[in-house]
């Protein structure tokens, strides 16, 4: 386990060492002292406690960039300001804590931290990656597979299904019960002729949802029911 | 002779068809707001005018009733075609336009049948041979008039309707397109009485009761328009009346929620003040410890001092002080009551998310989350696990989360209606937790509350209950 620690100023680095040290002696532990750093060295931190202001790139930016390349990392964000709460969960925060803090909220933060990443490892290790799903469809003349996550929205006419995705869309023939059963509950049928992916949604009224890339209509009798499974759909996905 | 019949055949025709024209036009104009675009509307009101323009020129006799009722039709079709959805308000756009396009064109017409029975005018047009200028004179005035008055009474009760309807893009429901199609049908089944009676009486013009009978079709042709026009806006009335209460309570809502606050963040000054009262004190009380050398007991000192100060202050950063201030007196309340609290909410900042909406869910889920920890019934005493409270918050996309949950025993009661359990507060009425606390004023506050908070965001609430924990989620819709 990595765990790595960027603040700017030395004694909150190496009290923190001292602190996890104490916590979990067998820990790879590396300290930075600035964003840069963080991004160049050619260690992947598992666990990442991350300042918010440091001159130069600051600990939103860092984590921004660090997300990209390290899809995995445990963020925890340790800052004296409030006032980044929301953006911090918005580059996928696991925890944002504010100094001061008592070493037992500190203990049990890390603890969570740690036992998210076992808990990660152990499934990986499993070797269950869970496999997305995907359908097997025939169109102009060719077997194509189209992975579920990437259908923004599927629409039925004449016959016809039309799956849209972010950059292509794909027709072919066939039924919508038959994708809708496929497709799940990650997806709702807003409208007789519309299955939406509830992933892109961007918002939504009583007539219409719209999504990342398109709109679609939605039958006033399924609003209340569309909302509730929204809900539930939202909650099966949790915090990250 | 031939001449004159022929002026006026002409100016018949020419009239017939500014009239189909004049009428498809204020169709296109009653139907524009509720279509999707304007080309949609346009094409409506051309079938509606070509259709009777074709009905018109075809060398076939045709019922009048029975072309307007092909014309609306095929006006109908069209809007259906262009636009697939809510079809029960088209019907009701359809059904509404052809009745009162119907009726105002009978009151004309009764119009100008008094207007030939005023003597003078009798005398020109009818006695043949005489004066032929004026005849068409008289004929092109009396059209043009009727045709300027039907397109007034059409144009203004069409216009008043659109004014006034307010939810335009809102689907109807089947009972209220009943409910706003049976003032049309009134007046079109009266139309109908009253034209077969005047057929099968054989009622004469000359007969002085023709005139009364005239009068009042014209004043009941009249009353159906008002009818059908007051009938759509009333409702429409209604319908916002009803938004603006759910406004209006919300906003009660809010009021007490920022009450709550201001009471908050004053005790909170008040306890600030006396820290600053009392600093003196501490660092005296540290100055005379370090030049005594006591390092450990200092430090021991130092630390008090620190978990004091947080308590006070708050130790919850959710990054909105209202929030931070609800949910630091929570924690506070939960620690003196042997609860145990973690709070891992952060608040949706720079969204269009009011923060006292918030506070409102808040509020009342912690409030209901604190009675039922507390209120453990005598039965179920004996089985009681450590009590707790969580509040978590999450968002993905533009759905932002906040789940509250407790550790719960007993037994959940519905109220089927509302689809909402019975908080404890409705059911002890009054003693208990919710008297003793300063939370019994804001009596009646709850789920409904929470619930109307979530609808507002576009949103929703769910409850779960199993494993001994009770857990309630809230959607709202970010932007």
């Amino acid at each position: 386990m990595q765990i790595a620690v960027c603040d700017d100023e030395r004694e909150i680095r190496e009290m923190f060492a001292e602190k996890i040290g104490k916590l979990y002696p067998k820990a790879d532990l590396s300290l930075y002292r600035s964003g840069e750093e963080l991004l160049s060295s050619a260690k992947e931190p598992d666990i990442v406690l991350l300042d918010i202001q440091m001159p130069g790139r600051n600990g939103m930016e860092t984590a921004k960039e660090l997300r990209r390349t390290n899809k995995k990392v445990i963020i925890i964000f340790v800052t004296a300001l409030d006032d980044f709460v929301f953006q911090a969960f918005d580059v996928g925060a696991f925890h944002y804590l504010v100094k001061p803090f008592h070493d037992a909220k500190f203990a049990e933060v890390l603890q969570s931290a740690v036992e998210q990443y076992e808990d990660r490892k152990k499934l990986e290790g499993a070797g269950r990656r869970v496999e997305m799903p995907s359908l097997l469809i025939t169109t102009g003349g060719k077997h194509v597979t189209v992975s579920l996550e990437d259908i923004v929205y599927a629409e039925v006419f004449d016959r016809k299904v039309i799956l849209h995705t972010m950059d292509a869309d794909i027709e072919y023939y066939g039924k919508m019960k038959e994708l809708e059963e496929k497709a799940g509950d990650e997806f709702y049928r807003t409208h007789r002729s519309f299955l939406v992916n509830f992933g892109f949604i961007k918002k939504y009224n009583a007539t219409t949802v719209y999504l990342k890339k398109g709109q679609v209509p939605m039958a006033k009798q399924n609003y209340q029911d569309f909302v509730r499974q929204y809900l539930r759909y939202n909650q099966r996905k949790g915090r990250r | 002779m031939e001449y004159m019949d022929k002026a006026l055949m002409a100016i018949s025709a020419v009239y017939t068809i500014m009239a189909m024209s004049g009428t498809g036009y204020i169709l296109f104009r009653f139907a524009m707001p509720f279509m999707e675009n304007k080309r949609g509307a346009v094409c409506i009101g051309i079938a509606y005018a070509a259709t009777m323009l074709i009905l018109y020129l075809a060398p076939m006799e045709i019922n009048t009733f029975a072309a307007y009722s092909l014309g609306i039709l095929s006006a109908f079709i069209v809007m259906c075609r262009i636009d697939r959805r809510n079809y029960k308000q088209k019907t009701f756009i359809a059904a509404t336009f052809f009745s009162l396009r119907w009726l105002s064109e009978y009151m004309t017409r009764i119009l100008s049948d008094a207007i030939y029975n005023v003597k003078i005018v009798y005398d020109v047009f009818y006695v043949s041979g005489r004066h032929p200028t004026a005849k068409i004179l008289i004929f092109g005035g009396v059209e043009l008039l009727d045709m300027a008055i039907g397109f007034a009474l059409l144009g203004i009760s069409v216009r008043y309707i659109v004014k006034n309807y307010v939810y335009k893009r809102e689907d109807m429901s089947i009972k209220e397109m009943f409910m706003l199609i049976v003032p049309s049908i009134t007046g079109i089944t009266g139309y109908g009485i009253l034209i077969q009676y005047q057929t099968s009486s054989g009622m004469s013009w000359m007969e002085p009761i023709y005139g009364l009978y005239n009068g009042l079709a014209f004043l009941h042709f009249g009353i159906s328009i008002v009818t059908i026009v007051v009938m759509t806006v009333l409702f429409q009335n209604i319908k916002a009346r009803q938004e603006e209460k759910l406004q209006n309570e919300l906003l009660a809502t809010q009021v007490d929620s920022i009450k709550r606050h201001i009471g908050q963040v004053e005790s909170l000054y008040q306890n600030i003040r006396s820290i600053r009262h009392d600093m003196t004190n501490h660092i005296l009380t540290l100055e005379r410890l370090y030049a005594g050398n006591n390092v450990q007991e200092a430090m021991d000192y130092g630390e008090e001092l620190k978990s004091a100060l947080s308590r006070i202050t708050g130790e919850i950063k959710s990054g909105n002080p209202v929030t931070d201030v609800i949910l630091q007196d929570i924690k506070n309340e939960a620690e003196q009551r042997k609860v145990r609290f973690r709070s891992d909410f952060y608040y949706p900042t720079g969204t269009n998310i009011n923060a006292f909406d918030v506070s409102v869910i808040l509020n009342n889920a912690l409030q209901n989350a604190m009675e039922h920890v507390l209120h453990v019934p005598a039965e179920n005493a004996a089985e009681r696990k450590a009590p707790y409270i969580s509040v978590l918050s999450y968002h993905r996309n533009n759905a932002y989360m906040i789940e509250i949950a407790n550790s719960f025993t007993g037994n959940l009661q519905w109220d089927e209606e509302r689809g909402l359990p019975v908080t404890s507060k409705e059911k002890t009425e009054g003693h208990g937790y919710g008297q003793t606390h300063g939370y019994g004023q804001t009596h009646g506050y709850g789920l409904a509350n929470i619930r109307m908070v979530a609808k507002k965001y576009s949103g929703d609430i769910a409850i779960d209950l199993k494993d001994d924990e009770f857990r309630l989620s809230i959607m709202l819709m970010m932007e």
